[in-house]
């Protein structure tokens, strides 16, 4: 450990640890990443760790093609030795009202254009090709794409930050960075629990904590941390046609439940939440997300629950993450408000954010994430989350 | 021969891929469950969790009692969807 | 084998019943648990580990571990250290996970 830095990452998740890596491999020298746990201990160990191509928006839909093609070669990307667990066993998405399906329609056609395979899946018989024990009852109509499917978010988080490590990036865990240095409108660097490091450039994506952070500096960030619920069950043999059992989401329902390649299922559900830090469980989430599911899946009735636990959403206002130079402290990036989606467009955003850092082209242009987009307007619709 | 005991007897994992991972870099038992699956199967660390604790302790010299202790989270034993179903079933129609 | 005479205990064992494993017949009585059947019938062998395939019997025998899963009446993943016989029960064990029949 140094005293002074080029660029210090506040945050160890998938988001802080592949920006790390991408820096890293565009020839940034002495970057430090600082995480209050264990690696990916935030929303990134919590998530669904869902990864899907069907979207409503050609922007998340870009972003998350394009990181999808990352995440299926990600071992040799950053030279991991162990799985990252990619199983692409598809997205069966369930519209249960005609407006819903008639979105679905619509957002067919975005995927199309960017030459998504997703498909629509008949409810008469298709339908039991891909989930043979579905109860059809109440919906209206389904999409499928192959491609979609799940990773596991340990070893992706843990690849990228052994790739960004083998290129010199110093990693501290089990430190907290309590706040933000900054002197005459530049970023100077962080205090921490474990002493003061300096750097004149920080990149704050602390998920929920990265609103607190950006406030110190005067930085209006409009994200607040809401709660979600998952569950984990027994391993059992694969229930899908071929395999595990694909990932089956409903946006009506809000829910979304899928089988892993080990057996276990691991499923979730959208509750009504106020804004907080809550990591603990609650008993009523068990019930209505058991009650909920297996109303749409009546097999799956028998699995046993072994684990519940909790993690936050970091909600911005149009459910698209904001990607923010600082105005009041020079050199300070914040990054978060990936609401609930941020797993699965790690890879392309950590492109997008090392090619801006380091002066390179990229086809996206960052600054449509400025947290400027709600004062002007120019938010960015995205019409299918959970 | 010490070395092909089983820690975590849901994963399989061996006292000898524990201290692979270790030596990998992987020191709390919070990290070691995630890279292995070491409690993650069907007994969620009850058997294991300790065993991890017990060679973290004798590794980093430190007594049990400062080993981080993973997040103990319910359900404390494994109960079917159908079960937790029916109770939400039940509490919707105005049972206690 | 079974515990016949005991210091203290006087066993309440019932009349006897049988249930099936594997298709084979063994003689149980109700008050007891279907593994402490098995182990009065020579089974000692539960299943296999998941990973590494290692023959497993019991290990916890509290209903806490992983070691006695079995399919009971089409159930998976029961822990028959735990579960009383019932006459007619049908157990099978299993080979990789367990099978949720749809």
């Amino acid at each position: 450990m140094k005293k002074a830095y080029d660029t210090i990452i506040v945050g160890g998740g998938i988001v802080g640890c592949s920006i790390a890596f991408e820096l890293a491999k565009r020839g940034v020298k002495d970057i430090l990443l600082i995480e209050r746990g264990y690696l990916a201990s935030g929303a990134t160990g919590r998530c669904g760790a869902g990864i899907r191509q069907q979207w409503g928006s050609k922007l998340n839909a870009t972003l998350a093609v394009e990181s999808t093609h990352i995440f299926e070669n990600l071992e040799s990307y950053t030279g991991y030795n162990y799985s990252c667990g990619l199983n692409q066993a598809g997205y069966l998405l369930i519209a249960c009202t005609p407006k819903e399906w008639d979105q679905f329609q619509i957002n067919l056609d975005v995927q199309h254009e960017l030459g998504v395979e997703s498909h629509v899946v008949d409810l008469e018989k298709d339908v039991y090709n891909y989930v043979p024990f579905i109860n059809t009852d109440g919906i209206y109509g389904a999409t499928f794409c192959q491609k979609d499917g799940h990773a596991d978010p340990f070893h992706c988080t843990f690849a990228y930050a052994q790739g960004a490590k083998r290129m010199g990036v110093e990693i501290l865990t089990y430190t907290t960075v309590e706040s933000l240095i900054a002197e005459q409108g530049k970023i100077k660097g962080v205090h921490t629990s474990k002493g003061d490091f300096e750097a004149s450039r920080v990149i704050n994506c602390a998920n929920g904590w990265a609103p607190g952070l950006a406030a110190q500096v005067g930085d209006e960030i409009p994200v607040f941390p809401e709660r979600h619920q998952a569950l984990v069950t027994e391993p059992v043999a694969p229930m899908g046609p071929n395999g595990p059992m694909p990932m089956v989401m409903s946006f009506h329902r809000r829910f979304y439940v899928q089988q892993s390649p080990h057996g276990s299922f691991i499923m979730g559900i959208a509750e009504d939440e106020p804004i907080s830090f809550n990591y603990r469980s609650s008993w009523q989430f068990l019930e209505e997300c058991c009650s909920i599911i297996t109303n749409t899946l009546p097999a799956l009735r028998g699995l046993r629950v072994v684990r519940q636990w909790a993690g936050l959403y970091d909600m911005s206002p149009d459910h698209c993450p904001i990607i923010d130079f600082s105005k009041n402290a020079e050199g300070l990036l914040n990054i978060c408000g990936f609401s609930g989606h941020g797993f699965m467009i790690a890879p392309r955003v950590a492109i997008l954010v090392a090619n801006a850092l380091c002066q390179q082209e990229d086809a996206i242009d960052i600054h449509m994430f400025s947290a400027d987009r709600y004062r002007t307007g120019d938010i960015l619709i995205e019409p299918s989350v959970v | 021969m010490a070395d092909q005991i089983l820690i975590c007897r849901c994963e399989d994992i061996t006292r000898e891929k524990l201290m692979e991972v270790i030596a990998e870099g992987y020191e709390t038992i919070d990290e070691i469950k995630r890279v292995t699956r070491a409690g993650m199967g069907p007994c969620q660390g009850r058997t294991c969790r300790q065993l991890i604790a017990q060679e973290l302790s004798k590794i980093y010299g430190v007594p049990m009692e400062e080993v981080l202790m993973p997040t103990f989270r319910p359900p404390v034993k494994p109960i079917s969807m159908g079960a937790l179903a029916d109770a939400y079933q039940a509490h919707a129609e105005g049972g206690e | 084998m079974r515990i016949e005479e005991h210091p203290v205990l006087d066993f309440e064992r019932g009349e006897k019943i049988t249930f099936t494993y594997n298709g084979q017949e063994i003689e149980a009585y109700p008050n007891e648990t279907i593994v402490a059947a098995l182990h009065a019938a020579g089974i000692r062998q539960l299943g296999e580990s998941p990973e590494l395939h290692r023959p497993r019997g019991l290990f916890c025998a509290i209903g806490n571990c992983s070691s006695c899963f079995m399919t009971v009446d089409g159930e998976p993943n029961m822990r028959v250290c735990v579960i009383k016989c019932k006459q007619g029960m049908v157990v099978e064990s299993q080979k990789g996970k367990g099978v949720i029949r749809v």
